[in-house]
């Protein structure tokens, strides 16, 4: 079968296939093989049984290959995972706009039968043999009727096989928060986390605090991060949550997801989860105020967080819970300050306590668009506004965030990831991670630094350049902040 | 306690918090429908009309007690007030939780514990801390127990115990 010859581009291409027993007795005899076909030849089990179950759904189109009889021409592989895409033969024949006088004109040379025909006047044809030798006049008709120049395109059908796109991560390209290009929104309208990263990702000493409705502290893309945690609402001696609790899951993956896609802002920092509220299943948290200070105080005192992000509020302040925080800014990091995040709030009013409270980090949503969250803005998510204030310090990313996701079918999605969380609840852990990263070069700051490194290095979003009540000093820029936390 | 009518409040940061009784809605023990010894009829109707909340108590409607049951839940301190506050609601709890580290004002705080022996125990003490209960066992008596120490000898905590239901932070929909 050597030297089979196609079209395809207007040039003339060989098609170099090997037998599988071919491969295979190569890789035993230690022949020496380039890396392709040793990966093709590691490949041989799995490739005949994919083979063998094509032929079987098609075989009105294709008859059966032996084992003996397949070609096959590895095209692309990869270091870890081996064979990825190959290419092998048939004995069908692909045509484009053929006219009937050509279809005959096979049918008589080469005893070419129409077996199926496609859209925009696509045809596909069968030789008549069995085996190696219809693969031979396949390609021999293709070539004759190609080079007669009756048709638009005339080449042999192979068959592809290719490795299955993993499924574990979310999405493919970099998440939008991290990396902008624009598509939707603006170019750069992002936490500029890739220049970051040129920096640190972080630094394994370094400890943020989620306090949710729980965190799943087996996710695998988590585990690894977790550092300690502890259940404040039913006394569990871990902090994973109940039911569809995804909420504090994709909050810590915002920050320390260690998925190769689906990445925090911080992914080698450490873990902490407090698992300070539920879910009543009728759209509201019960929070037990004493319950919430005693892990406020648990998380910088006992669990040696340097960063506490907080992605809840709402109702009155009580000086419990005030006071806990504020022990955790004077106390946490032996005296130089745990730094405290805060989420405004999702109903696009006032902010909500404790982001009301001096001292913390009140964080914002903001769009693809680099615009204020609300619910008239550009994205479509008409359901939910950024809260303003006076105590608003900047915002960060808070629509469609990609990040982790409970495991099981009971989240936010039906895999380990979402693309489509969202909130102010969002934009707060990414505030955290870009505080756990400066403290992971410049441990010796105090928390009012890193805060000050923050607000002052936000990009402007106000009309005016400066800070307002909406978008507060800005939207988060990590890179920015990095930069400038190296040249305090 | 459908008829109380004072004036309701806590203090945070120097501050009065005003609260608004719900009409509606009142919190009860979970344990008060067999501590009252209603058939299992009625026990099992009282739960499957209660939201749990935490700290073994949950939200009931009001109507869904009648004024009976009510007042014989009530008797027994087996009822709670439900307050509205800033879009929350809040459900307080027999606990106080006091917080001082001056030392003048340290004294003063003992010298009220003796004075109220009769209305306030302390079950709880650290350096700089101490937990109270009512010695009535009624949540509205550690309200204004807290107040009283608050207004009369001004520590540097002086808190009721929360149960804070808020609606949920988690705007993003679900499967």
């Amino acid at each position: 079968m050597a030297g089979l010859q196609f079209y395809s581009g207007g040039r003339l291409h060989t098609f170099r296939g090997s037998t599988l027993g071919a491969l295979e007795r190569r890789r035993a005899s230690s022949t020496r093989m380039g890396p392709m076909a040793a990966a093709a030849a590691a490949s041989v089990p799995a490739i005949v049984d994919s083979f063998n179950a094509q032929s079987k759904r098609m075989e009105s189109r294709f008859q059966s290959l032996h084992e003996s009889e397949l070609r096959l021409m590895p095209t692309r592989t990869e270091a870890d995972t081996g064979l990825v895409t190959a290419m092998v033969p048939t004995e069908t024949v692909i045509l484009e706009e053929v006219a009937r006088t050509e279809l005959a004109w096979l049918k008589s040379e080469f005893g070419m039968e129409v077996v199926a025909e496609g859209r925009e006047g696509k045809v596909l044809l069968r030789a008549p043999e069995s085996g190696e030798a219809a693969i031979e006049t396949a390609f021999e008709a293709a070539r004759a009727c190609f080079e007669r120049g009756n048709v638009a395109a005339a080449h042999p059908n192979f068959l592809r096989l290719m490795r299955r796109p993993q499924a574990s991560s979310a999405g493919t390209e970099t998440p939008w928060h991290l990396d902008n290009p624009g598509n939707p929104g603006v170019f750069g309208a992002d936490v500029h986390a890739l220049a970051a990263w040129t920096i640190t990702k972080g630094d394994s000493s370094i400890r943020v605090a989620i306090l949710d409705e729980g965190v799943d502290t087996e996710h695998s893309r988590l585990k690894p991060a977790v550092v300690a945690e502890k259940d404040f609402v039913d006394g569990n001696d871990h902090a994973r949550p109940d039911g569809d609790d995804a909420h504090g899951t994709a909050c810590a993956g915002i920050v320390c997801s260690r998925d190769s896609k689906v990445s925090g802002l911080a992914p080698n920092v450490s873990l902490v989860a407090a698992r300070i509220a539920k879910g009543d299943g009728n759209g509201f948290w019960i929070f037990d105020d004493f319950e919430t200070a005693d892990a406020i105080d648990w998380c910088w005192e006992d669990a040696g967080a340097d960063v506490l992000s907080n992605s809840w509020g709402g109702g009155p302040e009580v000086d419990a819970i005030t006071r806990a925080f504020e022990r955790a800014r004077t106390q946490g990091r032996d005296g130089k300050g745990a730094v405290v995040v805060v989420a405004a709030g999702n109903s696009e009013s006032p902010v909500f306590y404790p982001g009301t409270l001096s001292g913390v980090l009140t964080v914002g949503a903001s769009n693809q668009w680099d615009e204020r969250k609300t619910k008239t803005s550009q994205d479509g998510e008409g359901w939910w506004g950024s809260n303003h204030g006076s105590s608003l310090d900047l915002v960060a990313p808070g629509v469609r965030i990609a990040t982790t996701d409970i495991r099981g079918s009971h989240g936010y999605s039906s895999t380990m990831f979402t693309d489509t969380f969202n909130g102010t609840s969002s934009a707060t852990p990414m505030v955290a991670a870009c505080a756990a990263l400066i403290l992971s070069i410049r441990p010796d700051l105090t928390e009012g630094e890193v805060r000050d490194v923050i607000t002052s290095t936000a990009d402007p979003l106000a009309p005016s350049g400066k800070r307002n009540n909406f978008v507060g000093h800005g939207r988060l820029n990590c890179y920015a902040a990095l930069r400038a936390a190296r040249r305090r | 306690m459908a008829g109380k009518q004072t004036e309701n409040y806590y203090y945070a940061n120097g501050r009065r918090v005003p609260l608004v009784r719900s009409r509606e809605l009142v919190a009860i023990e979970d344990r008060a429908p067999e501590a009252c010894g209603l058939d299992d009829t009625e026990c099992a109707r009282l739960k499957s009309a209660s939201r749990p909340l935490r700290g073994g108590v949950s939200l009931i409607e009001r109507e869904k007690l009648g004024d009976q049951l009510e007042q014989q839940l009530d008797s027994r301190q087996l009822l709670h007030p439900v307050f509205e506050a800033e879009g929350a609601l809040l459900v307080p709890l027999p606990e106080i939780r006091i917080e001082e580290s001056r030392p003048e004002q340290c004294e003063q705080l003992e010298v009220w514990l003796k004075e109220h022996a009769a209305a306030a125990k302390v079950v709880k003490r650290r350096p700089g801390r101490m937990v109270l209960e009512p010695t009535s066992g009624d949540a509205e008596a550690a309200l204004d127990l807290a107040n009283k120490v608050h207004e009369q000898v001004d520590p540097e905590m002086a808190q009721t115990r929360f149960i804070r239901v808020v609606p949920s932070p988690d705007t993003t929909p679900k499967r």
